[in-house]
C-alpha cells in the first residue's frame, strides 16, 4: 500500500499572527467530522433510527447528544459534527452511505469546512461587529445557530456557551475570515502543527 | 470690535485649563467643554466663511447640526476634512481650522465681486448661460464653475484613519436624548428593555442643557445628572453620544455613526477608530429628535451677527459666551421672548424683542417688561443692516412707522420645525400643522414612535410627558411591566403659539436669504416662478434651494413658505419635498470601515497555495481566488515560463491545481433523471465507473456552463463546473428543484470545497499517478478515456477520472482538501525523475485553446451550442432546459458567428482578446463587423499565436484571410481561419 496522505490543517500558512491584543482566543478546530445528511422524503424518522440519533427537524436548530452536534442546515439536511482525532471521516462517510441506503444521502463536508473557534470575554461584541444577527444571551443562547455572512463570506454560527462561538466556514474563506477577526481583535492561538 | 465674548462665569466648560489652537493660522485659546463655533465666538470673531455663490461674509446661524454657514477645514495634510461644520467639532489641543471659499483672505476676497455682479447670477444662471457647446461642460465650463465656487477641497491622500463598523440589536432605540428621549429611556431601561439612546452631542441632554427652567424645584441640571446616572448604570442600557443616526430604512434598521475620536487629537487617538458606523435593528424605535428653529427671510439676513435665538441660548448656557451686547430678537413664537430674558439675566442689554403677533402676556413678558426691554408686537424686522457684520435693524410698526434700531445682532426665531427626518426616510410625508406653522409628521408612523418637540410638541412639559406615556405603553405592547413614574414638576407652562412669518418684505433692494449655504434668495424663488417652475420639487431643482451639505435645516420650510406665499396657495398645499438620507454628513471611510485595500473583498486560496509558492508559483486573482498564474524558472518571463510549461506537458508530465472547480454531489433514485433534464446533451446511457461532457443550457436556450458528469454508482453522481459558475450552478439546481421538478427524489450538496484536486497531464501522466495510487488499476485497458472511480492513497478516499483539458492523456484526482498539498508534493517527488513540471492557469489556457475546448470567453450568454460547434451534443430526444427556445428563428440564423480557429499570418504577429473581425483592409465599423476575438494563446505546437473567435458563417471560412482589429490601439493583424483544433485533432494522443 502507498504511504497514506498527510492531513494539513487551513491555517498554518496563516500562523504566526500579531496577537490582537484582546481577551478573545481564535483557533482552528481541526480534527473534526463533518457528515452531511439528506432524508429523502418521508425518510427523516428511519434516517434517525439507522443514525441511533434524534434529528431536528426544525432548521437552523441544534441538538447535541453526548459528543456529537447535529445541526439542522434546511428542512430533511443535516450537519452532523463529531471528534475525529485518527482522521477517519472519509470511511465514515463511505460506511453511512451504504448504512443509509434507501433513507438518505451522506456526503463527507469535513475537509470541505474549517471550524474556527471563538472564546473569551469580548467575542459577542467582536462578532457584532461584522454579523448582523443578534448575539445577546437572551436571543442567541448556548446552542444556536445561524447561517449567514461574515465580511462577505458565508459563515455558520453556533453559540456553544457564553462567549464561545464555532464559526463554520468553507475552506478557501477559512484564512480571509482569520484575517478579518484577528483585525478586530482576536488572537490567533497556534494550531496543531501538520 | 465685535460684541461677542465670553462671560466671566456660568457655562459647561473647564475654565481652569487652556486649549491652544488656530483659526486660519492665528493662534487662539479655548476651554475644555468648547466647540471650535464657541471657541471663535469667544475670541470675537464673527466671520466665519464666504458663502458659497456671492462670496459675501457670513457668520454662525446655529449650535449644532442645523449651522449653514460655517463650514471649515480641519488637519493637515492627509487628514484634511473639508466642509465640516464648525459647531460639530470640539475643540481640542492644536486644532487646526481654516475658513473656505475665499481667496486670498477671509476678511478680503477677491470673488467677492459676484456679490457686485449678482444680476448675472440668479437662479438658473449656470443653466442658462454655459448651455453650448456641450463639450465645453466637462472641458471647460465645469471646472471654473467649481473653482469659483466650490466648498473646501478634499486631500489627495490615502486617508490614514481607520474606521469601524457594528451592529447593535435593541428592543427599543431612542434617537435623541433630550427630555423626552431620557424620559423614554429611563422608562424603558427601568423595565428591563434592551435600550439604545442616541444623541448626535457630545453630551446627552438635548435643550434641556440649555434653559434655566427648573424641574422638581431644582436646577434642571440636577435632574439631567441624576438621570444619567440612573442610565449608566443600568445594564440592559446603552448610551451612544456623538452618534447621528442619518437614515432609516426597511425593517426598522437604523444606520448612524459614532463620531469616537474625532474630538481627540491625532496623535492621541492611538488604537480607536475615528468613526464608527452602526447598524442598529431593533423591534421599536422611539423618534425624540426635537426640533430646529428656524430663520425668517428678510433683507440682510445673511450678515455675520444674525443668529437663531436658540442659538443664542445654546451658546449661553453651554459655553458662557454671546454673539453680541446689544441684540434685537426678532420672534413668531414664546422661545424668542425666553431668548431675552435669560440674556438679560446674563447681563446682555437686549435692545428689542420684535413680535409680528399679538401680545400673549405671561410671566416671561412681564419679566421683560419689568427689566426694561423695549416689546413691539404686530411689527416686523425689514432689514438688517451693517457693514461686514449687523449694526442696526429697520423695524415696521403695526401702524405703518418705520424706524432703525441700533445694535451689534438680530436674533431670529421663525418657529420650529420638527426633526422629522428619519420618518419622512420611511416613506411618511409630513403633513402642514396649521397652528404650528410647521411640518409634523404624521400620527401613525409603523414601528417609529414620535415623541416631543418631533411630534410637534414643543413644550418641555409635553416633551417629558410624552417620553414617558409613549414609552410606559410600547414596553407593554413588546410584554416588559413598565412602571409609570410620576412626572417631574416644571414651573409655569407656557404654551406654544406661532404667527406664520416667512419672509418680511422690504422695499430697500438688499438680498433676503432663503438658502445661506446655497445662496439663494426671495427674489431667486420669485424668479423661478416667473419661468414656471413652480412645483416645490422644480423650484428646489432650479434654484439649489435646500440643496446645499445642511440640507435647509434651518431655512429650508421658509423657503417652501415664501414659494407658497408668491402661488398665493396655502403652505400645506405646496407640500415639502423628500428628505432622504443622510441626515448629516457621512464620511466616506465610516461606510467602507474595513473594506478597503486588503479588506475590500475575501480572498479564497486553495490547499495547494503554500505548496504551489513554495515551486514558485505567481499567482494571479480571478475572481476572489488567487490562483497559480506560472511557475518561472531563473530569467523567465510569463511567456516563456509557460511555453516551457506547455512542452513539458506535452513530452513527459505536468501537474496543475483544479481545485477550484465546482462540484455538486448528486445522490438519490432519480439523480440520473435530475442530471438529463440539466444538460442538453444525453445522460441516460452513463454508466456507473463513467464520466461525459455536459452542457447546460438556460432556459432561453443559450449555454450557461460546461462540465463533466462522474457516475461513481447508481444514483451516486458528481457534477463539475467552470469555477466562475460555480456558485451559479449550484443556484440553478436548487431552483429547478425546488420549484419545477419537485416531484424528483435526489439530494444535492456542494463538495467544491471538501475535494481538492490535482490534473495530473502528459504522456508519463499514468506511470506518476500509479506510484500513488493504491485502488483502481490505471492502465488503459482497466481504465480508459472517461473512466472515474473512487480510489485510494494509503488509507485515503480519493476520487480519478481520466479526462482531459490540455488533449493529453491527463487525469484529475481529488482528495479530501487537508490532503492535498501532501498528495502535490509527493507527485512533485514521484515526479521529478520524469521531468515533472508544476504548470499554472496560463499554460492550461494556452492547451486549452489549441485543443479548441470552450471556456468563460465562449461561454459569454449569447453562444448556443451551436454556435460553438457543439449542436450535435444536443439530444433532440428529451426534455432538457432550453429545449423550448432552442430553434427560435434568431438562434438558426446561418449567418451567426460561429466558433473558429485562428492563426497570425505573419509569425511575428500579436493578437488581442476583444479584437473584432473585419474583411481584409475593411474600415475598422460597425458595419464590416463580423465577430470578435475571444481567446488568444502563443502557441508553441504552431510558433505563433493563435485565437478561438467567433466568426460569421466561420465553418465555411476556413482557410481564408481577414483582418483582426482593435480600434482603441489602432492596430490591424491579418489572419487565417480555421478549424478551432491547432493539436491532435483526432484525439490520438487523449485515448493512447
Amino acid at each position: 500500500m502507498a504511504e497514506t496522505l498527510i492531513d494539513r490543517p487551513a491555517l498554518v500558512a496563516t500562523r504566526p499572527v500579531a496577537a490582537g491584543g484582546s481577551g478573545v482566543r481564535l483557533h482552528e478546530r481541526a480534527g473534526l467530522c463533518l457528515l452531511q445528511v439528506i432524508a429523502r422524503p418521508g425518510q427523516t424518522r428511519e434516517t434517525g433510527r439507522v443514525l441511533g440519533l434524534d434529528l431536528p427537524d426544525e432548521p437552523n436548530t441544534t441538538k447535541t447528544v453526548e459528543a456529537i452536534q447535529i445541526f439542522c442546515l434546511r428542512p430533511r439536511d443535516w450537519l452532523i459534527v463529531m471528534e475525529d482525532p485518527e482522521g477517519r471521516a472519509g470511511a465514515v462517510a463511505v460506511e453511512a452511505r451504504a448504512r443509509l441506503a434507501g433513507h438518505a444521502a451522506a456526503i463527507d463536508q469535513s475537509h470541505g469546512r474549517v471550524v474556527l473557534g471563538l472564546a473569551g470575554e469580548g467575542s459577542r461584541d467582536l462578532l457584532q461587529q461584522g454579523l448582523n444577527v443578534d448575539l445577546h444571551p437572551s436571543e442567541f443562547p448556548a446552542g444556536s445557530l445561524a447561517q449567514t455572512g461574515l465580511a462577505g463570506i458565508a459563515v455558520m454560527v453556533h453559540c456553544t456557551s457564553a462567549e464561545c462561538f464555532d464559526l463554520y466556514v468553507a475552506r478557501s474563506f477559512a484564512a480571509s475570515l482569520a484575517a478579518w477577526l484577528v483585525h478586530h481583535g482576536a488572537t490567533l492561538e497556534a494550531g496543531p502543527v501538520p | 470690535m465685535t460684541g461677542a465674548r465670553r462671560l466671566p462665569e456660568g457655562g459647561r466648560i473647564d475654565r481652569g485649563t487652556s486649549l491652544a489652537f488656530t483659526f486660519d493660522g492665528k493662534p487662539l485659546q479655548g476651554h475644555p467643554g468648547d466647540t471650535l463655533a464657541s471657541a471663535l465666538l469667544a475670541n470675537g470673531v464673527t466671520v466665519v466663511g464666504r458663502s458659497f455663490k456671492y462670496h459675501r461674509p457670513r457668520g454662525l446661524v446655529g449650535f449644532g447640526v442645523e449651522e449653514p454657514n460655517a463650514l471649515v477645514t480641519l488637519g493637515p495634510g492627509a487628514r484634511t476634512l473639508a466642509n465640516t461644520q464648525a459647531t460639530m467639532v470640539e475643540l481640542h489641543q492644536g486644532l487646526d481650522a481654516r475658513s473656505q471659499n475665499r481667496w486670498p483672505s477671509l476678511a478680503f476676497d477677491v470673488m467677492a465681486i459676484n456679490g457686485w455682479a449678482s444680476r448675472f447670477l440668479a437662479a438658473g444662471f449656470y443653466y442658462k448661460t454655459f448651455m453650448w457647446p456641450p463639450e465645453a461642460w466637462t472641458a471647460f465650463y465645469e471646472k471654473v464653475i467649481r473653482r469659483a465656487a466650490g466648498l473646501g477641497r478634499a486631500s489627495h491622500e490615502p486617508d490614514p484613519d481607520h474606521y469601524a463598523k457594528a451592529h447593535a440589536f435593541a428592543d427599543i432605540l431612542v434617537v435623541g436624548a433630550g427630555p423626552a428621549g431620557l424620559m423614554a429611556a429611563l422608562v424603558a431601561g427601568r423595565a428591563g428593555a434592551r435600550v439604545i439612546l442616541v444623541d448626535e452631542m457630545p453630551a446627552l441632554g438635548g435643550r434641556l442643557r440649555h434653559t434655566a427652567r427648573a424641574i422638581d424645584g431644582s436646577a434642571t441640571t440636577l435632574w439631567l445628572e441624576a438621570t444619567l446616572q440612573e442610565l449608566e448604570s443600568l445594564p440592559n442600557v446603552r448610551l451612544l453620544p456623538r452618534t447621528s443616526v442619518f437614515g432609516a430604512y426597511d425593517h426598522g434598521i437604523m444606520a448612524a455613526v459614532e463620531r469616537v475620536s474625532d474630538h481627540l487629537p491625532a496623535e492621541t487617538r492611538g488604537a480607536l477608530p475615528r468613526q464608527r458606523y452602526w447598524q442598529i435593528q431593533a423591534k421599536a424605535t422611539i423618534l425624540a429628535t426635537g426640533a430646529i428653529e428656524r430663520g425668517i427671510a428678510l433683507a440682510g439676513n445673511d450678515l455675520p451677527g444674525v443668529m437663531l435665538a436658540s442659538a443664542a441660548r445654546a451658546y449661553l448656557h453651554e459655553h458662557a459666551v454671546v454673539g453680541g451686547q446689544r441684540p434685537v430678537v426678532f420672534t413668531t413664537n414664546p422661545s424668542g421672548y425666553v431668548t431675552a430674558l435669560e440674556l438679560m439675566r446674563a447681563g446682555v442689554d437686549v435692545q428689542a424683542v420684535v413680535d409680528p403677533g399679538p401680545r400673549v402676556d405671561n410671566e416671561t413678558v412681564v419679566a421683560l417688561h419689568e427689566a426694561g426691554v423695549q416689546l413691539y408686537w404686530h411689527s416686523t424686522i425689514e432689514q438688517a443692516k451693517g457693514r461686514g457684520r449687523v449694526q442696526g435693524v429697520v423695524m415696521a410698526d403695526d401702524v405703518g412707522g418705520r424706524r432703525e434700531i441700533a445694535c451689534d445682532q438680530l436674533l431670529l426665531s421663525g418657529g420650529w420645525n420638527p426633526t422629522l427626518h428619519l420618518t419622512a426616510h420611511q416613506g411618511f410625508r409630513p403633513h402642514w400643522d396649521t397652528k404650528l406653522q410647521a411640518f409634523v409628521p404624521p400620527a401613525d408612523v409603523g414601528d417609529i414612535t414620535v415623541v416631543g418637540a418631533a411630534s410637534g410638541r414643543f413644550e418641555l412639559e409635553n416633551c417629558l410627558a410624552d417620553g414617558l406615556n409613549d414609552a410606559v405603553a410600547l414596553c407593554r405592547k413588546l410584554g416588559f411591566s413598565a412602571k409609570t413614574p410620576t412626572l417631574p414638576k416644571l414651573q409655569e407652562n407656557v404654551p406654544y403659539t406661532t404667527t406664520a412669518c416667512f419672509a418680511v418684505e422690504n422695499a430697500s433692494g438688499g438680498k433676503a436669504f432663503v438658502d445661506l449655504q446655497n445662496d439663494v434668495t426671495v427674489a431667486d424663488l420669485e424668479l423661478a416662478v416667473r419661468e414656471g417652475y413652480k412645483s416645490v420639487e422644480h423650484a428646489k431643482r432650479y434654484t439649489t434651494h435646500g440643496m446645499a451639505t445642511d440640507q435647509g435645516k434651518t431655512t429650508g420650510v421658509v423657503g417652501h413658505g415664501v414659494l407658497a406665499e408668491i402661488l398665493k396657495r396655502p403652505v400645506g398645499e405646496i407640500g415639502t419635498t423628500g428628505y432622504r438620507p443622510p441626515y448629516t454628513a457621512v464620511a466616506i471611510g465610516a461606510l467602507a470601515h474595513h473594506h478597503r485595500g486588503q479588506g475590500f473583498a475575501p480572498v479564497r486560496r486553495t490547499p495547494l497555495h503554500d505548496v504551489q509558492a513554495k515551486h514558485g508559483a505567481v499567482f494571479f486573482e480571478t475572481g476572489l481566488w488567487h490562483r497559480a498564474r506560472y511557475f518561472p524558472e531563473a530569467g523567465e518571463d510569463m511567456a516563456a515560463a509557460s511555453r516551457r510549461e506547455v512542452e513539458a506537458i506535452r513530452s513527459t508530465v505536468g501537474i496543475a491545481d483544479t481545485t477550484p472547480l465546482g462540484k455538486i454531489e448528486l445522490m438519490g433514485p432519480d439523480a440520473q433523471a435530475f442530471i438529463e433534464r440539466l444538460y442538453c446533451n444525453g445522460f441516460s446511457t452513463l454508466k456507473p465507473g463513467r464520466a461525459r461532457y455536459g452542457l447546460m443550457l438556460r432556459e432561453d436556450g443559450m449555454v450557461m456552463d460546461d462540465g463533466t458528469v462522474w457516475c461513481f454508482a447508481e444514483g451516486h453522481f458528481m457534477i463539475t463546473t467552470t469555477t466562475a459558475n460555480a456558485a451559479a450552478v449550484m443556484s440553478h439546481i436548487e431552483f429547478y428543484h425546488q420549484y419545477y421538478w419537485r416531484e424528483l427524489d435526489v439530494a444535492y450538496a456542494s463538495v467544491s470545497e471538501q475535494w481538492a484536486g490535482v490534473a495530473i497531464a502528459g504522456p508519463r501522466s499514468r506511470e506518476l499517478l500509479q506510484k500513488l495510487v493504491d485502488k483502481p488499476d490505471l492502465s488503459d485497458t482497466a481504465f480508459p478515456f472517461m473512466a472515474v472511480a473512487e480510489g485510494r492513497v494509503g488509507k485515503v478516499v480519493c476520487r480519478i477520472a481520466r479526462i482531459s483539458f490540455s488533449g493529453e492523456r491527463a487525469f484529475e484526482i481529488y482528495v479530501p482538501a487537508g490532503y492535498a498539498a501532501d498528495l502535490y508534493d509527493r507527485l512533485m517527488a514521484e515526479g521529478a525523475p520524469l521531468g515533472i513540471v508544476p504548470y499554472g492557469l496560463e499554460a492550461m489556457g494556452t492547451m486549452r485553446i489549441e485543443k479548441g475546448h470552450v471556456a468563460g470567453p465562449e461561454l459569454d450568454g449569447r453562444t448556443t451550442p451551436a454556435d460553438l460547434g457543439l449542436d450535435r451534443m444536443q439530444s433532440r430526444k428529451k426534455p432538457h432546459i432550453g429545449h423550448a427556445l432552442r430553434d427560435r428563428e434568431g438562434l438558426l440564423d446561418p449567418a451567426r458567428p460561429v466558433l473558429v480557429g485562428l492563426k497570425v499570418v505573419n509569425a511575428k504577429h500579436r493578437l488581442r482578446a476583444g479584437a473584432h473581425l473585419v474583411p481584409r483592409g475593411a474600415e475598422p465599423i460597425q458595419s464590416n463587423d463580423q465577430g470578435h476575438v475571444t481567446s488568444i494563446a502563443f502557441s508553441p505546437s504552431e510558433g505563433r499565436y493563435i485565437a478561438l473567435a467567433l466568426l460569421a458563417r466561420g465553418t465555411d471560412r476556413h482557410g481564408q484571410e481577414v483582418d483582426a482589429v482593435f480600434p482603441l490601439k489602432k492596430e490591424r493583424v491579418t489572419v487565417e481561419v480555421c478549424a478551432p483544433c491547432f493539436v491532435d485533432p483526432k484525439g490520438a494522443r487523449l485515448r493512447g
